[in-house]
């Protein structure tokens, strides 16, 4: 399976944008010889309310479960809800199979440094699942910020969802390379960044994305070709093909 | 080879992620279908090192008269200095002015920066600005830079990539003297550009080599346009706004 392991889904329409059809979006994907891919919701992104994200996250359990093996998808919850967004992540994992965390500080208006991310860290730490976090965006989204918070919560995998985008993907390599429970996934940042990443970290530590779902199918093909401005056909093949599973399976402590 | 202009790249020696010399350009422009690129120096030039910077342009200039334009720099914080300077890259066949305040130092809107806007005037040059970059680059600073200097063709770079992709087009709806560069930015906005400001605004860049021009320029050439409005953004606006 070549997955992309960045993709949105909209259950509605969002900023003039309309709904995915998840349909749609295998088919674009397919266009670019992908098969499938890990999908966060943009409603549970863009909401401070718990209980809409709940709904949120049962709507997209029930959609990855239309097309097993193809769509994974992550769950999103409100920091600010402590102890109920914790057990929120257990349920999304244990119950509804979701495979992750996606949070995004900017969209969801949070700091790194609310008490309630130890809470989440700590649910998803235990449960060996990752956090895949929008960076690159100040002022609650940069590298060194999510690091910082990384760093707090070393049993936990987390992922920088776009590799510090243009302007900061220097600290999202340097904040991979002190911790080794950091991954890379430079959705939308340019060739230099994955050159860098490649360079410090090697090609395990990297992942594919384009944000598909909420930009056109040739967005795809354009994060695709920016990929392979930078790397061979095998290193491709390893980030789209065996980095994913991988990634979603390892424990830190195994790696470290 | 096609003739397809790049509006924004950079050339010749830098840290090594940067390096990008002049004979590996040329390759890279052969393969991807380029006559012309502007050409900036890297960064360290761009912040402090301008006259040498510049003099490399220069020399690339002269050596490659058909194949590169080449952008000056000059930091405003420099003062009278940076005046001198550009004047002197200008008059050395330069004829773009490239600001890129996150390595400058300044506030896009900053009047620090209106003495060198005046010799870029007086030259006709057009003034690239990289945008994007919050608290100093960002598209609605560009515009208020080009209200106060209504003579001056500003070309927005990047289109406020990453986050500030809302602004660009509102942005550049407000000041008629802004042409909006593609690198980097997705294709939702480059359309909107399009559809809300007209096509003849709309430039190719490239961004190499933080960016590639492959990528790029099949992001341009798989939009879904008429053959004649790809050719408007990958050549002839560009040919229109610096003839």
């Amino acid at each position: 399976m070549r997955l992309d392991t960045h993709l949105h889904v909209m259950l509605k329409p969002f900023m003039g944008r309309p709904a995915t059809e998840p349909e749609t979006l295998l088919a674009d994907l397919a266009r670019f010889n992908l098969d499938g891919g890990w999908i966060s919701s943009v409603e549970a992104l863009t909401t401070r309310d718990l209980a809409v994200q709940k709904k949120s996250n049962d709507a997209l359990a029930d959609l990855v479960r239309k097309f097993p093996g193809r769509l994974a998808g992550l769950a999103t919850v409100e920091p600010g809800e402590m102890e109920d967004a914790a057990r929120e992540v257990e349920r999304c994992i244990q119950e509804l199979g979701l495979i992750g965390i996606k949070l995004h500080p900017w969209l969801q208006a949070f700091s790194v440094t609310h008490p309630g991310l130890d809470l989440i860290m700590a649910a998803a730490g235990n449960l060996n699942v990752p956090v895949l976090f929008h960076d690159g965006t100040p002022p609650y989204a940069t590298p060194c910020q999510i690091a910082w918070l990384a760093r707090k919560h070393p049993r936990t995998k987390v992922i920088f969802g776009h590799c510090g985008l243009a302007d900061l993907w220097p600290d999202a390599v340097a904040g991979a390379r002190e911790n080794p429970n950091i991954y890379l996934q430079p959705t939308g940042a340019p060739p230099m960044a994955i050159r860098a990443a490649l360079n410090a970290l090697g090609p395990g530590r990297l992942l594919f994305g384009s944000d598909g779902g909420f930009g056109t199918a040739r967005m795809i093909g354009y994060a695709l070709a920016k990929y392979r401005s930078v790397l061979t056909d095998d290193m491709m093949d390893q980030i789209l093909i065996r980095n994913p599973p991988i990634i979603k399976q390892e424990t830190v402590d195994a790696k470290s | 080879m096609t003739k397809y202009i790049d509006v924004h790249s950079r050339l010749g020696p830098g840290r090594p992620h940067e390096t990008r010399p002049v004979d590996q350009a040329l390759r890279e422009m052969d393969a991807a279908g380029f006559e012309r690129a502007w050409v900036c120096p890297t960064e360290a030039f761009t912040a402090v090192d301008n006259r040498q910077g510049n003099d490399f342009i220069a020399q690339a200039l002269a050596l490659h008269p058909d194949r590169f334009i080449g952008c000056a720099v000059s930091n405003p914080w420099y003062g009278k200095t940076a005046v001198t300077e550009l004047r002197r890259a200008f008059h050395s066949g330069l004829r773009v002015l490239y600001l890129c305040p996150p390595v400058q130092g300044f506030q896009l809107s900053d009047e620090l920066v209106d003495p060198l806007l005046n010799v870029a005037l007086e030259f006709s040059a057009p003034v690239y600005a990289h945008t994007g970059t919050p608290v100093c680059a960002m598209p609605f600073q560009l515009a208020a830079l080009a209200r106060r200097h209504p003579g001056i063709k500003f070309i927005m770079g990047h289109m406020g990539f990453a986050d500030f992709w809302y602004d660009a087009v509102p942005a550049a709806r407000s000041a008629d003297n802004i042409w909006l560069e593609t690198s980097l930015i997705d294709d939702t906005i480059i359309i909107e550009a399009i559809e809300k400001i007209g096509i003849e605004r709309v430039l190719f860049g490239s961004a190499a080599p933080l960016s590639a021009l492959l990528p790029e320029v099949e992001k341009i050439q798989t939009l879904p346009l008429p053959r004649e409005s790809i050719e408007k953004i990958l050549r002839i606006n560009a040919e229109r706004i610096l003839p």
